[in-house]
């Protein structure tokens, strides 16, 4: 028997299966906490907050629509809890206003890159993850850990494909020159 | 047939689904959600409401007060018009225009440009409804109301700025004229004499005649001026001063003031 798709399964906890849900949890669980082990790193409470999406989920599920893609709601919900808990710790900077999304930039296509360079840079972004940028940290990490495309990041984070483009090139141009400063530094 | 979780779920996920069987997490209701999209919506209209609305005042304001024609009498013309837009207001309203777009921005349409495309939409969208509303006969009567002290609320503000007279543009309707001075009446009643010079300039012609709306530029001393322009306006550009508004000794006075200069 075919496996029921997300969406269907969100209809069927919105029918008051709450049981249901549980499937969806366990989908979804190893990617929550590898996308909060990433984006929140060296944030103690991450696991905490990752349960706080599902929850967050259930209690808003009514409000998803069956017809869009569940793991674009989810990974929304996920994005706003974890930029919370970036504000509630205080670490790291998150400017209330963001130039990239005010200008068009030029739409920059995406680039078909092959594996191994796409094993170089989640290499390369697992060692220096909590020096770069939470606005380009998290756009790596749905590019090279979440594979996801500039369409669905843009649905994630709200922002425009474009600006997608744009933070990716930056974040991997900065995730560059982190790690080459950092193994010049042990050379 | 119902699907049964996974029997093999992780210790995570139970310790999610019994936050949520023991009342820790409650689904909230698809009324809840309908509500507050409808609020929300209600939200969105009335700011936009409101932003057509403040953009429709500064059109009937600048017709209302002649400034809207400065522009035709040249440099000086398009200088006067700037520094008298009523730029409070329009500040004002930029800030409106962004809030609007901060409300606007959980649609896809919006978050999927850059910012500044759906800002200049909302402007363009807002400009062209103000201009209609402008059109219509709402600030006209809500002026009409407030001068009689008769509009609550927005009464004074219609008389503060709809009253504000500017030093250099004049707008009144022609009671008088000869070949050199042309008398008007403005809006208060006053008879004001208007010179004619040979550098006066006529952007739409010399025709004019009595009972003529214009709008004259220049610099007004007492109850003359020196006119640096004078032009003929529509009368859907400038209410029609009823004719009972021109007194009958109107002449009279226009000889008058023209005498005392």
């Amino acid at each position: 028997m075919p496996e029921k798709t997300d969406e269907i399964i969100a209809q069927e906890v919105q029918a008051g299966d709450t049981e249901s849900f549980g499937i969806l949890v366990s989908r979804y669980e190893e990617k929550m906490k590898r996308y909060s082990r990433r984006f929140l790193f060296g944030y103690e409470e991450s696991q905490d907050v990752v349960q706080e999406v599902f929850l967050k989920a259930y209690i808003h599920i009514q409000s998803f629509d069956t017809k869009q893609k569940f793991s674009s709601w989810l990974y929304r919900i996920a994005h706003n809890e974890f930029i919370n808990a970036i504000k509630k710790k205080g670490k790291e900077a998150l400017p209330f206003f963001d130039p990239d999304v005010l200008f068009p930039h030029p739409v920059a296509k995406e680039d078909t890159e092959d594996e191994v360079y796409r094993k170089e840079i989640r290499k390369m972004l697992d060692d220096c993850l909590s020096q770069i940028n939470p606005k380009y940290r998290e756009i790596l990490v749905l590019y090279y850990f979440e594979e996801m495309d500039y369409k669905e990041i843009s649905e994630v984070v709200h922002i425009p494909t474009s600006t997608v483009g744009v933070r990716l090139k930056r974040g991997k141009d900065t995730l560059k020159k982190i790690y080459t400063k950092k193994h010049e530094k042990y050379a | 047939m119902k699907n049964m979780p996974n029997t093999s779920q992780s210790k995570f996920c139970d310790q999610v689904l019994e936050k949520i069987s023991s009342g820790k997490a409650k689904m909230r209701s698809k009324s809840y959600f309908i509500l507050r999209t409808t609020l929300f919506l209600f939200e969105i209209l009335f700011v936009s409401f409101l932003l057509v609305y403040l953009i429709s005042f500064i059109f009937f304001l600048l017709h209302e007060t002649g400034i809207w024609f400065a522009p035709s009498f040249g440099l000086r013309g398009v200088q006067i018009f700037l520094t008298s837009l009523p730029w409070v207001f329009i500040f004002f309203i930029f800030l409106i225009i962004i809030f609007l777009e901060i409300l606007l921005k959980r649609y896809t349409m919006v978050y999927k440009h850059p910012f500044l495309y759906s800002m200049f939409i909302i402007f363009l969208m807002s400009l062209l409804f103000g201009a209609l509303l402008a059109n219509t006969s709402l600030h006209r009567n809500f002026l009409r109301q407030a001068e009689k002290g008769e509009l609550p609320l927005v009464g004074s503000f219609y008389r503060g700025f709809c009253g504000k007279r500017f030093s250099e543009v004049h707008p009144g309707r022609v009671v008088d004229f000869t070949q050199n001075v042309i008398c008007i009446q403005n809006k208060n009643g006053d008879i004001v004499a208007v010179f004619i010079e040979p550098n006066t300039k006529f952007p739409v012609g010399r025709h004019i005649q009595k009972g003529d709306h214009v709008v004259i530029m220049g610099n007004r001393e007492q109850n003359h001026i020196l006119a640096m322009g004078i032009r003929p306006v529509r009368e859907e550009s400038l209410e029609p001063i009823e004719d009972e508004v021109i007194s009958d000794d109107a002449k009279e006075k226009c000889d008058l003031v023209v005498k005392e200069k």
